[in-house]
C-alpha cells in the first residue's frame, strides 16, 4: 500500500520531471512529441475530471437543501439552471434547433446572455472595490503611506492629458530647465525605474523560487502535496 | 520626301534603342542580391530555415525585397514574403547570429519550408466534421530573392535549397541549463549543510507566522476558516505550493478542532486538496473530524467562482481567510469582501499585478517567492530549509551576474568588435 501511495507517485513525478526537463532542451523527436503530448494529455485528463467537479457541486448543494442552510433557495436555482443547461446542450439539434450547442440554441443563449452578462457584472464590481482599497491604502498614517499617496497622485494626474498640459504650463513659465518636474515626465520616471525595478526583483525571486521548488518536488524532497509527510 | 522618311525611320529606331537601353540600365540598377545563402535554423524542431544575403548600397523604404519559394528549381516560384530593403538584418536575430558588428551588413530571414501534409478529420463544437491538413514532413524547398521598386521587379538568378533538420540541443537555452545545474549543486550542498546544522537562520516571514494566530482566532470565535488555492489548476507551481501550505493549515485546524472550508475552482486541485486535508487530519490524530463536503467545487468560471467564494464569506462569516496561489482580477473582489466580514486575512501570490491589492486589503501578504518558501518555512525539515538557503545562494549569484552583466553589456555596446564581450553578452540573452 505504501508503494502505491508514496513510492509510485514519487517515481512518476521524478520520471515525468526529468523527461519534461530534457524535452525543454532537446527539440528532437521523440522529446518534442512528448512535450506536445503532455499538454494534450493534461487537457484530456482535465476534461474527465469535470465529472468529479459536477458530482462535488451536486453533493454540496444537495446537502444545503437537505439541511435547510441559509441561502438554500439559491442551491435550488443552481440545480434548475444546471439541469436546463445540460439538457439543452446534450440533446442534439437534429431533434429541434433550440437544442444542441450551435449559435442560436438555448444553450448558447444562456451562455451569452446569462453567464457572460453575470460575469461582466461581477467584474465591474472591481471598480468600486478599487476605490475602497485605494482609500485604505492612501490614508496618511505612516511615512510609507504618505510617500505612496504622493507617488500615486503624481502618476494618476500625470497620466491624464490635462495633468500633462497643466504641469507643462507651470514649469515652462517658471523655467525651461524644470522640464524634468513635469508630471508626465515624473510619471514615466516612476513607472520605468522604481516600479520596473521592484517588479523585476519580484520576478527574479519568483523565478529562483520556481527552480528551487521544482527541484524539491522532482527530487522528492517536498512531499507535502501528497499529504502530510513533510 | 524620301529623305524625310529615312530620317523618321532612323529617329524611330534610335528612340526604340534608347528606350531599350534605359529599361536595361533601370533593370541593372534594380539587380537582386546574388549572395544568397541558406542554412538550417539552429536549435529548433526542424520547422524553419534561415536565408541570408549581403545588403545592397541603394537600400531604402521604397525598395522592397521579395522572397520566393518553390518545390523545384525550375519553378514555379511563389512569393512568400515582402519587406522594405532597410529592414530585417542579421543583427535583429542575435539568437542566431550573435551581436557582431558585421551582422548589420547582411539581411537574414527565417523561412518556412514546403510541407508534406496529411489530411486529418476532426469534429467541431457544432458537431460537424472538418478536414484540416496537418504538417507531416518538411520537403526540399528552393528559394530565390527578388527586388522591386513598385513598378519593376527583378528576380535573382541564384537559387538556394534546403530542408530543415531537427536539432538535438537548444543551444540558445544553455544559459538556463547552466543555471539549473548550479542550482542543483547548491541544493545538494545546502541540504547536507542543513542536515549537519538544523538550526539554520531563516528570515522571519510575518504572514507565515500569523497562520497559527489566524487558526487560533477562528477556533476561539467558533467560526470556520476559508482557504482558496487560487485561480489556476494544480499544474501551476504556485497552486502546488498553496496545497503544501494547506497541509500545514489543515493539521493546525484538526488539532484545534476547528472547521476548514476549501472552495475549489478546478476538479484536479479539489481532489488533491481533499487528499491533503484528509492526510493532515489523520496525521493530527483526528480522522473522524475530516469532512469531505467542506472541500468542494464551486465553479470553473472565474467570476462564478469569485461570487461563489464571496457568498460563502458573507454567509458563513469565516474568522480567517487564506488566499494563497495565483490570482487574477478576482483577487481584490475576494479580499475586499473578506475584509468587510472582519476576518483576519492572509494572502500570498506570485501574480505581480495582484500583490498591491492583497497588500491593501489583507492583514498579511506573502510576496512572490515567500509563497514558494512558506511550506519549507512551516515544515522546518532540514532538507526543505536547505533548499531555501540554496535559493538565497542562487539569488546572490544572480545579483553578482547582474552587476557583471551590466558592465559587460555596457562595454559590449562600445566594443562591438571584441568577440569575447559579444559571446558573453550572447550567453546571457534570454530566448
Amino acid at each position: 500500500m505504501d508503494f502505491f501511495k508514496r513510492k509510485l507517485p514519487l517515481v512518476i513525478v521524478f520520471l515525468t520531471g526529468v523527461v519534461m526537463m530534457i524535452s525543454f532542451y532537446v527539440p528532437h523527436t521523440p522529446f518534442n512529441q512528448i512535450w506536445d503530448g503532455a499538454s494534450n494529455w493534461y487537457q484530456i485528463i482535465r476534461s474527465f475530471t469535470l465529472v468529479i467537479a459536477v458530482v462535488s457541486l451536486i453533493r454540496s448543494h444537495y446537502r444545503k437543501i437537505k439541511t435547510g442552510k441559509q441561502g438554500w433557495g439559491y442551491s435550488g436555482i443552481m440545480f434548475f439552471v444546471l439541469i436546463v443547461t445540460a439538457v439543452c446542450g446534450i440533446i442534439p439539434d437534429s431533434v429541434h434547433p433550440v437544442f444542441g450547442n450551435k449559435s442560436g440554441s438555448l444553450y448558447m443563449w444562456i451562455f451569452d446572455y446569462v453567464n457572460t452578462a453575470a460575469a461582466a457584472t461581477v467584474f465591474s464590481l472591481l471598480a468600486f472595490y478599487i476605490a475602497s482599497a485605494a482609500y485604505r491604502a492612501f490614508r496618511v498614517r505612516t511615512i510609507d503611506a504618505t510617500i505612496m499617496l504622493v507617488a500615486a497622485l503624481i502618476v494618476m494626474i500625470g497620466r491624464v492629458p490635462w495633468g500633462e498640459q497643466f504641469s507643462e504650463l507651470i514649469t515652462s513659465r517658471i523655467s525651461p530647465h524644470l522640464k524634468f518636474l513635469r508630471l508626465d515626465v515624473l510619471t514615466s520616471f516612476f513607472l520605468n525605474y522604481p516600479t520596473a525595478a521592484s517588479k523585476r526583483a519580484i520576478y527574479l525571486g519568483i523565478a529562483l523560487a520556481s527552480v528551487s521548488t521544482s527541484l524539491r518536488i522532482i527530487l522528492g524532497i517536498e512531499r507535502t502535496y501528497m499529504g502530510g509527510d513533510d | 520626301m524620301k529623305a524625310y522618311k529615312k530620317t523618321g525611320i532612323v529617329l524611330s529606331l534610335s528612340l526604340a534603342i534608347f528606350i531599350l537601353f534605359c529599361s536595361f540600365v533601370g533593370a541593372r540598377e534594380l539587380a537582386a542580391p546574388e549572395s544568397l545563402e541558406i542554412r538550417d535554423t539552429p536549435s529548433d524542431r526542424g520547422d524553419t530555415l534561415l536565408i541570408s544575403w549581403h545588403k545592397i548600397p541603394q537600400e531604402s523604404e521604397e525598395l522592397e525585397y521579395i522572397i520566393y519559394r518553390s518545390a523545384s528549381p525550375e519553378g514555379p516560384f511563389e512569393e512568400i514574403e515582402r519587406f522594405p530593403t532597410n529592414e530585417k538584418y542579421a543583427s535583429d536575430l542575435p539568437q542566431f547570429f550573435g551581436f557582431k558588428k558585421e551582422n548589420e551588413e547582411f539581411h537574414a530571414f527565417e523561412v518556412d519550408p514546403i510541407w508534406e501534409t496529411k489530411q486529418v478529420k476532426s469534429r467541431t463544437v457544432d458537431g460537424e466534421w472538418k478536414t484540416s491538413s496537418k504538417k507531416n514532413r518538411a520537403l526540399l524547398s528552393f528559394y530565390k530573392i527578388g527586388i522591386t521598386n513598385g513598378e519593376t521587379t527583378v528576380q535573382g538568378e541564384k537559387i538556394v535549397s534546403g530542408t530543415p533538420v531537427q536539432n538535438w540541443f537548444r543551444k540558445n537555452r544553455i544559459n538556463g541549463l547552466c543555471f539549473l545545474v548550479i542550482m542543483f549543486f547548491f541544493v545538494l550542498y545546502y541540504i547536507s549543510k542543513a542536515q549537519r546544522n538544523p538550526n539554520i537562520f531563516l528570515r522571519m516571514i510575518p504572514g507565515i507566522n500569523a497562520v497559527d494566530e489566524a487558526v487560533g482566532r477562528a477556533t476561539e470565535m467558533g467560526k470556520p476558516i476559508l482557504y482558496s488555492t487560487g485561480y489556476y489548476d494544480i499544474s501551476e507551481l504556485s497552486t502546488i505550493c498553496s496545497v503544501n501550505i494547506l497541509a500545514h493549515v489543515a493539521k493546525k485546524v484538526a488539532q484545534y478542532d476547528s472547521r476548514l472550508i476549501v472552495p475549489c475552482k478546478w476538479p484536479i486541485a479539489m481532489t488533491v486538496c481533499q487528499e491533503v486535508v484528509r492526510e493532515a487530519y489523520i496525521n493530527a490524530g483526528r480522522p473522524d473530524a475530516f469532512n469531505i463536503d467542506d472541500i468542494f467545487s464551486v465553479a470553473g468560471e472565474q467570476f462564478s467562482y469569485t461570487i461563489g467564494v464571496d457568498s460563502i464569506m458573507v454567509r458563513e462569516k469565516p474568522a480567517a481567510n487564506f488566499f494563497l496561489g495565483t490570482f487574477a482580477a478576482e483577487a481584490l473582489i475576494l479580499a475586499e469582501t473578506g475584509a468587510t466580514t472582519g476576518a483576519i486575512q492572509i494572502a500570498g501570490t506570485d501574480s505581480n499585478y495582484q500583490i498591491p491589492f492583497f497588500v491593501v486589503a489583507c492583514d498579511y501578504c506573502l510576496i512572490g517567492e515567500e509563497l514558494y518558501a512558506a511550506s519549507a518555512y512551516l515544515g522546518r525539515n532540514p532538507k526543505l530549509v536547505g533548499t531555501l538557503k540554496a535559493q538565497d545562494a542562487g539569488k546572490l549569484l544572480l545579483f553578482t551576474l547582474l552587476i557583471v552583466g551590466t558592465i559587460m553589456v555596457t562595454f559590449g555596446a562600445f566594443y562591438k568588435d571584441a568577440d569575447f564581450l559579444q559571446y558573453i553578452r550572447q550567453f546571457f540573452l534570454v530566448r
